[in-house]
């Protein structure tokens, strides 16, 4: 179906380019095509998002399981529905600028800014998914533990967090494969430096900025078919998360 | 250490609360209130185009995406005990919009006749929001109550029988739902549209073949080149708009479901 | 010198001549794509053609130069922009036609509210290529060189590094941006912010940059004494639509250079590129 299709056409159109891409440095006029700039650039985005996310939404969805008040769920549930689009805008009129002020060696264009954008993107997705783990699990576990006379907090502390693993897995690995393929945020606010950030104010280039920035070049150019092995890759990856989440959920 | 988990759990509140307070200051305080009003009727005409854009993008993309989505899921769901089709949708479900986009930029390259345009993003967006289509009307269909299908099997009913007549009268809000889904995701997305048929400049489109302008484009476009107050306007009306779509078609998708469930 | 140059426009007002009218018998679409630089002035005329006839459909892409010979070599548009000459490989490629239809200056330019005023071309390439980081160094403030530049389609990039890197490696710091529009937007918000652009966009929100003594003006560029200069070219394939030929025919014509002037930029046609440098 689409999907092998899908496959055998990227496969097909990166085979010219497999053994150039595995280098350092991308400067077409030079003949070099390396990749391992925006690779690398797109796992420290995305990874760090992840890292940002991960104890909020931890938080946010043990509140919302402890609270009575469901004002905290939906204003999640809203943020799931604000496009990309809505926080690269926002962020590059006010984020951005901010970073500038206050790390002055950068342009404020920066792996910071992409990845707390990022962070904000994947929360509700990942607090939602350990909200949802949390609230079953503490359903289940409700009368046991309050007729033992536990509290919320240490029912949720000492009886469930252990129980988590999956899920802070499964909302990891959601929010992970999120942040990496997303395009707009990284092509807007990450500045797309051709090198790697010397730190989190410094600018950088992921996979799916360039994307973007190379299909305007020129088709002849073997730096061309770069993209298709981009693809390829954020295809192998997004299989790769699926795969270990479906085993996940089976198990 | 329960406490420290308590004062965990409220800085995150806190936090989120925060981030989103100011950066719907910030934005706010962007606009000069006067400026903005002098100028939004000039702003909500240019603005028509792009609005007219993403409405044909969704609408076609939802005609090409709703019955081919409904269509596997019940396939899936009643017809087939596979599950290595469904594991592929959850590929397709997971695949990142750009690769999608890709996919249709590659399509031009190897079917002569094609190029940029409102067919090509349409097609590609209907791909991006099939597998959201499948998944809901197959778990739809799947967690129907076994005494109506049992119900069917003992009056003789075919299988296609009774999923038509049984099974997806009440299925119905959950196929609700998932359309409403696919409308927002269609007309958020940027990726897509940027590598297969949005311009900046193309006034209401005609024919399928047409290049088209759309919402989130004219945020795009905005953002990296603004000018003066005047651009960020556009902006600004542009993700109004847009945010009311997708919030309105996800909190609708939503609601359908807890009235559902209850 | 200037009088001469502006009788020479007159001149060529009087002798070439088609106006709008043109496009009353024609109907249909001109889709058109590339360097982003020509945008504002086709834009403009694309909206004095549709007002007139509204039956043709006049749609404008960005991209940079080289998606501009890409998509109408591959026939996806009618019309084809660069900021540029076609590489020989290009011309090899694609069939085109290439018309020049105005000169243009690619100017360095820094914040409006920098001190900075003037540099060398030494300098320039220097902060470029990365020696040079701070402002300090070139007559400003003790802060560092927030450097922009453009993507790898560029046309602008392309005369740019050609006409002042002399072939050295660009900094790996550089912001990069997609459009002319887009680095001056970058370059007017940021005030350490330097970058390179076409003369035509250039307005009170930048300030140009005086490059070894000579002030970056379109006069200048034409002359030859400013020396980071290209044309702005269309392309067409050797059969150009009549429709696409007519449009062409009308930025050519005196009121295609009217409008070329009021965007910033320095008019050609057939007749006065024979005289011009």
């Amino acid at each position: 179906m689409f999907v092998v299709a899908l496959f055998a056409f990227l496969f097909y159109f990166s085979k010219p380019l497999i053994g150039e891409v595995m280098a350092w440095h991308w400067q077409p006029e030079h003949g070099h095509y390396g990749l391992f700039i925006m690779i690398i650039g797109s796992f420290l985005a995305s990874v760090l998002a992840v890292l940002l996310a991960l104890p909020i939404s931890i938080g946010l969805a043990s509140f919302a399981v402890v609270s009575k008040r469901k004002i905290v769920l939906e204003i999640i549930y809203v943020m799931t529905s604000v496009p990309t689009i809505v926080y690269a805008f926002v962020a590059a009129i006010i984020l951005v600028p901010f970073l500038r002020s206050c790390f002055i060696e950068g342009t404020g264009y920066s792996w910071l800014a992409t990845s707390l954008m990022l962070a904000m993107l994947v929360l509700p997705t990942m607090t939602l998914t350990i909200y949802n783990g949390l609230n079953t699990r503490y359903r289940h576990y409700q009368t046991t533990t309050t007729s033992l006379g536990l509290t919320i907090n240490q029912t949720l502390l000492w009886v469930i967090m252990p129980l988590l693993g999956k899920d802070i897995i499964t909302a990891t690995l959601l929010g992970f494969s999120r942040a990496i393929g997303d395009t707009i945020l990284a092509l807007v606010l990450s500045g797309n430096a051709l090198h790697l950030p010397n730190a989190l104010w410094d600018s950088m280039r992921t996979m799916t900025a360039h994307i973007v920035l190379i299909t305007g070049g020129n088709t002849q150019d073997i730096g061309y078919n770069a993209i298709f092995i981009i693809g390829l890759l954020l295809f192998v990856i997004s299989i790769a998360i699926n795969s270990l989440l479906y085993r996940w959920r089976r198990g | 250490m329960a406490r420290l988990f308590s004062v965990w759990m409220w800085i995150s509140v806190v936090a989120l609360l925060v981030a989103i307070a100011v950066l719907a200051v910030g934005v706010l305080n962007q606009i000069d209130v006067v400026e903005f009003f002098q100028n939004i009727k000039t702003i909500v005409q240019d603005l028509i185009p792009a609005c007219i854009g993403t409405i044909y993008l969704v609408a076609i993309s939802s005609a090409i995406a709703i019955p081919i989505g409904i269509g596997t899921g019940i396939y899936l769901a009643r017809f087939t005990k596979k599950h290595f089709l469904t594991f592929i949708i959850d590929i397709l479900a997971g695949t990142p919009s750009i690769v999608m986009g890709l996919f249709g930029f590659t399509m031009i390259i190897l079917i002569p006749k094609a190029t940029t345009s409102l067919l090509l993003s349409a097609i590609c967006i209907a791909m991006l929001v099939v597998p959201y289509i499948v998944r809901i009307t197959k778990q739809a269909l799947e967690t129907m109550p076994q005494a109506l299908d049992l119900t069917g099997i003992s009056l003789g009913m075919t299988t296609w029988q009774r999923t038509k007549y049984l099974l997806l009268p009440k299925a119905r809000n959950d196929i609700f739902r998932g359309i409403m889904l696919a409308i927002g995701r269609a007309a958020e997305d940027t990726a897509v549209i940027l590598l297969t048929g949005v311009v900046i400049d193309a006034g209401i489109p005609t024919k399928l073949t047409d290049k088209f302008e759309a919402l989130p484009f004219v945020v795009y476009y905005s953002v990296t080149e603004y000018r003066s107050n005047i651009d960020l306007y556009y902006a600004f009306i542009s993700t109004l708009i847009l945010i009311t779509i997708t919030t309105l078609t996800f909190y609708l998708a939503r609601r359908i479901n807890y009235d559902h469930r209850n | 010198m200037r009088i001469f140059f502006v009788s020479l426009l007159f001149f060529c007002h009087c002798l070439c001549g088609s106006e709008l009218d043109v496009f009353m018998s024609h109907t249909g679409n001109i889709d058109i794509a590339g360097g982003t630089a020509h945008i504002p002035v086709l834009r403009e005329a694309a909206r004095n053609v549709m007002t007139v006839n509204d039956s043709i459909k006049i749609t404008i892409a960005g991209g940079g130069s080289g998606v501009g010979v890409q998509k109408v070599g591959a026939g996806l548009v009618d019309i084809g922009t660069t900021g540029r000459e076609l590489f020989p490989e290009e011309k090899e490629k694609y069939a085109l036609e290439s018309y020049a239809f105005a000169v243009d200056g690619i100017a360095v330019v820094v914040n409006a509210t920098n001190k900075v005023r003037e540099l060398s071309s030494q300098q320039v390439r220097d902060i470029y290529t990365g020696k040079i980081r701070n402002w300090k160094y070139v007559g400003g403030e003790d802060a560092p060189i927030h450097l922009y530049g453009r993507e790898d389609a560029s046309a602008t990039r392309d005369v740019f590094q050609k006409a002042l890197l002399n072939g050295e490696d660009i900094s790996g710091r550089l912001v990069v941006v997609a459009s002319n529009g887009a680095m001056k937007s970058a370059v007017a918000r940021d005030f350490l912010g330097m970058g390179y652009l076409s003369i035509g966009y250039v307005d009170d929100t930048v300030k140009s940059i005086t490059l070894d003594g000579i002030v970056p003006s379109q006069d200048n560029a034409v002359s030859g004494e400013y020396p980071v200069v290209r044309k702005l070219f269309m392309h067409t394939p050797k059969q150009p639509t009549a429709l696409s030929k007519a449009f062409i025919d009308y930025i050519m014509s005196g009121e295609g250079r009217d409008i070329i002037v009021r965007h910033g930029y320095f008019p050609l046609n057939p007749v006065c590129d024979l005289i011009l440098p």
